[in-house]
């Protein structure tokens, strides 16, 4: 009895182990060399009106550089394709009459608009790229001076596909400062709250020595239904950053107070707070900022012994900051574009007037009143203390 | 007579319980449609919560050691008492149904050529064999998933929390009160009045004056438990999850640690799978075991199959676009669900106390 139980549990447990050989899937399963690969993707308008051209970015596992094969130049390890339609799924379904597989977008980094298309307006473009599991919330969203396509196309160096370069651009941007960048989620985060005008950063190929190269440079800002109204320059741009408190690095350069010579401050971190208040009855925000930094390199050969002269340096840098503050609140409020989501503080802390101000707020913020108050401090010399010219006084 | 071939220990019930109530809630973030006031409405529906249990302990309190079938018998005579159990355990079959329409639905989403059929049969099946094998073993389950679903959660929540701004949870209370007052229904609904379930299993339990004392523990802490878990998911999206489908899931998509920690959204589907495993069993075995009982059987495996072939069924049947069942979930069910939840055990309880059936010691010593 013992012997056939065990005989059927053997048998049991062989059957078992024999249908995981043709259990291996399930319907949807794609394998991996039936992919297209897609790491970015270039939206630009048509010369047909009703329709847009969607580039695709695929990688062409073909010619990806080992370092065994690296050197023998050759073909390009990425390969762009364009296709049209109506809507940018259909786009993307297009593109399979030239691809030998179907296009795979879990891994795609970048989505550039064309200038064009940002100025008609990307209202219409944008749900797919929520909607679709297969694009992530962290894909993050470019508009190009020129057309998109030109963007993918561009052959990049240190990184051989240029949507990883496009990628590393906008995480290293850290190091400048001067670039605001958005990805999907933040992008909807200022779409639904209604008065924050959304805004990306703008990507441009430019002449390098006679080398084409791609420059993340100035930011787009965009009114609510994400018309592109106009950008903001690389110092605006960090004036935008500073009140975002997204400022994580990068130079000041301030020049002394007789104007013939600079001190150069890297910035080494950065806080910010946003006070809406109302003073007798009009809105008014204050921002604090503090910043430090260390002094980086100066032309100055003042003597760096004494206090004054490190107080002087924050004392300029403060100045510095708020200059960069007060450019970008300018440009902002001469494009009637909340980039800073000061309606969506007051809505924070004070929702019941909010409702109020909600309907003329773009009026009521091209007038605001905005204090900015800076503190910084300027921290430590690096390894030397004055500059070599400097004459010792005693 | 006791038709549950096991009992289980009053410490089982609270792991049981809680796997329970995290169950669904874990991709559909509880009072969202509050906005940033969710986590209001996930405290307000708690306190909800416990009023329903406190109605539940009143009358297992009352009836020390019977179920809800055998306490609609005595409340109500064999008749009437019948009668209202049946209309109980449709109950049970039709949110098992539901909830496993959900559960495929969830799937379906990304495998979109695979038929709904097997998102639907094959944790039917699996649940089958759990329902088949008894309370136990859906008792042990759940404390193996429960510790490792807490566990995993914390370690989401260290990798979300760069991502974290509780500015996202302002402002406070600018949503007008009816629509917080829905989202407070939903969540009051939605997993904490289904513990009138448990009233099914009130007689399989080892030491039944612990059974009201551990409930409330297990209500607290998954209360907590979601409470945290929706500020940080509003604090992770704010207005994103408003126009999410399965927020939560949306929450995880975001994780981005250096390149390494991404995609980790799949953990959430895993971990629902084995939360609403243990959520919808749980409906299934209270309906077998409360049909059997009725129908005065000496043991509840023949009816497993049946039961389970009606349930694919009626899941099949429910509707054909997901609209339907997003209306349900939050328009429709959070009233309906009433009349289980509340109005019955309370219509139960009073006739109860007029007419002082079971043991009037034993409420005083739980209410």
């Amino acid at each position: 009895m013992f012997k056939v139980t065990s005989g059927y549990k053997i048998a049991a447990l062989f059957l078992l182990i024999l249908q995981l050989l043709f259990t291996t899937g399930c319907w949807d399963r794609v394998d991996l060399n039936n992919r297209a690969i897609v790491v970015g993707l270039g939206i630009d308008s048509s010369p047909y009106k009703d329709k847009i051209l969607v580039s695709t970015q695929i990688i062409d596992p073909t010619n990806v550089k080992t370092p065994q094969t690296a050197g023998g130049g050759g073909a390009e390890s990425f390969w762009i394709v364009t296709s049209e339609g109506r809507s940018v799924f259909e786009a993307i379904r297009t593109t399979t009459h030239v691809s030998s597989r179907k296009l795979f977008l879990p891994h795609n980094q970048v989505i550039i608009f064309g200038e064009d298309l940002a100025q008609e307006g990307l209202k219409g473009h944008l749900d797919m790229l929520m909607r679709d599991y297969e694009f992530r919330e962290t894909n993050w969203i470019l508009v190009s001076e020129g057309k998109a396509q030109d963007i993918l196309a561009t052959k990049t160096r240190i990184s051989s596909i240029p949507a990883f370069f496009i990628r590393d651009l906008i995480t290293e941007r850290i190091y400048h400062s001067q670039v605001a960048a958005i990805n999907i989620k933040d992008l909807v985060l200022r779409i639904t709250s209604k008065s924050t005008a959304p805004i990306a950063s703008l990507i441009h190929v430019e002449d390098n020595s006679g080398e084409k190269v791609l420059k993340l440079s100035y930011t787009a800002v965009f009114d609510h239904d994400l018309k592109m109204v106009g950008r903001l320059n690389d110092r605006e741009s960090r004036g935008l950053l500073w009140v975002l408190g997204e400022v994580k690095s990068g130079i000041i350069v301030v020049t002394n107070p007789t104007g013939t010579c600079n001190y150069s401050l890297e910035i080494l971190a950065a806080k910010r707070k946003i006070v809406p208040e109302f003073k007798d009855g009009t809105p008014t925000i204050t921002v604090r900022i503090e910043a430090s930094s260390n002094l980086g390199e100066t032309s100055c050969s003042e003597d760096l012994d004494r206090p004054e002269m490190w107080k002087l340096m924050a004392s300029l840098q403060n100045e510095a900051i708020r200059g960069e503050v007060e450019a970008a609140l300018a440009k902002a409020q001469e494009l009637k574009a909340d980039v800073f989501g000061f309606g969506e503080a007051f809505h924070q802390k004070h929702p019941k007037m909010w409702r109020e101000m909600e309907s003329s707020w773009q009026e009521i913020f091209s007038s605001l009143e905005v204090d900015i108050v800076v503190e910084s401090l300027v921290r430590r010399p690096g390894l030397i203390l004055s500059n070599v010219y400097t004459e010792k006084g005693d | 007579m006791k038709l549950g071939n096991q009992t289980i220990s009053s410490n089982q019930l609270f792991y049981l319980m809680c796997t329970f109530l995290l169950g669904s809630s874990v991709v559909f973030l509880p009072g969202v449609r509050a906005g940033s006031n969710a986590w209001l409405a996930v405290l307000l529906g708690a306190l909800e919560g416990f009023v329903f249990l406190a109605i539940y302990n009143g009358l297992v309190g009352q009836h020390p050691g019977k179920n809800l079938i055998e306490i609609n018998d005595l409340v109500f005579g064999p008749f009437l008492g019948k009668a209202l159990s049946w209309v109980y355990l449709i109950y049970f079959l039709y949110v098992s149904a539901q909830l496993l329409r959900t559960f495929a639905a969830f799937f379906a989403i990304i495998m979109t050529s695979t038929p709904l059929m097997v998102f639907l049969i094959t944790p039917l099946f699996v649940s089958s064999f759990a329902v088949r094998s008894g309370l136990e073993v859906l008792a042990k389950y759940s404390q193996i998933v429960f510790t490792t679903v807490i566990t995993l959660f914390c370690f989401d929540f260290v990798l979300l929390a760069k991502e974290l701004d509780l500015s996202n949870l302002l402002p406070f209370m600018d949503i007008p009160i009816s629509k917080l007052l829905l989202a407070t229904q939903s969540v009051a609904a939605l997993p904490f009045g289904e513990v009138v379930v448990f009233l099914v299993l009130t007689n399989l339990i080892h030491n039944p004056s612990d059974t009201g004392r551990f409930m409330k523990k297990a209500l607290l802490f998954s209360s907590i438990f979601l409470l945290l878990y929706t500020v940080r998911t509003t604090a992770v999206l704010g207005t994103y999850s408003t126009i999410s489908t399965y927020p939560a899931f949306s929450a995880l998509r975001v994780i981005n640690i250096g390149e390494v920690f991404t995609r980790l959204e799949i953990v959430l589907a895993i971990v629902f799978l084995a939360l609403g495993f243990v959520k919808g069993s749980l409906f299934y075995y209270c309906t077998v075991l409360g049909v059997a009982q009725l129908l005065k059987m000496r043991s509840y495996t023949p009816l497993v199959l049946p039961i389970g072939a009606l349930l694919l069924n009626i899941s099949i049947l429910l509707f054909d676009e997901y609209i339907f069942d997003i209306i349900d979930a939050s328009m429709l069910f959070p009233f309906y669900s009433l009349v289980f939840a509340l109005f019955l055990p309370l219509l139960t309880l009073i006739v109860a106390k007029i007419r002082k059936t079971g043991n009037q010691q034993g409420d005083s010593a739980n209410a």
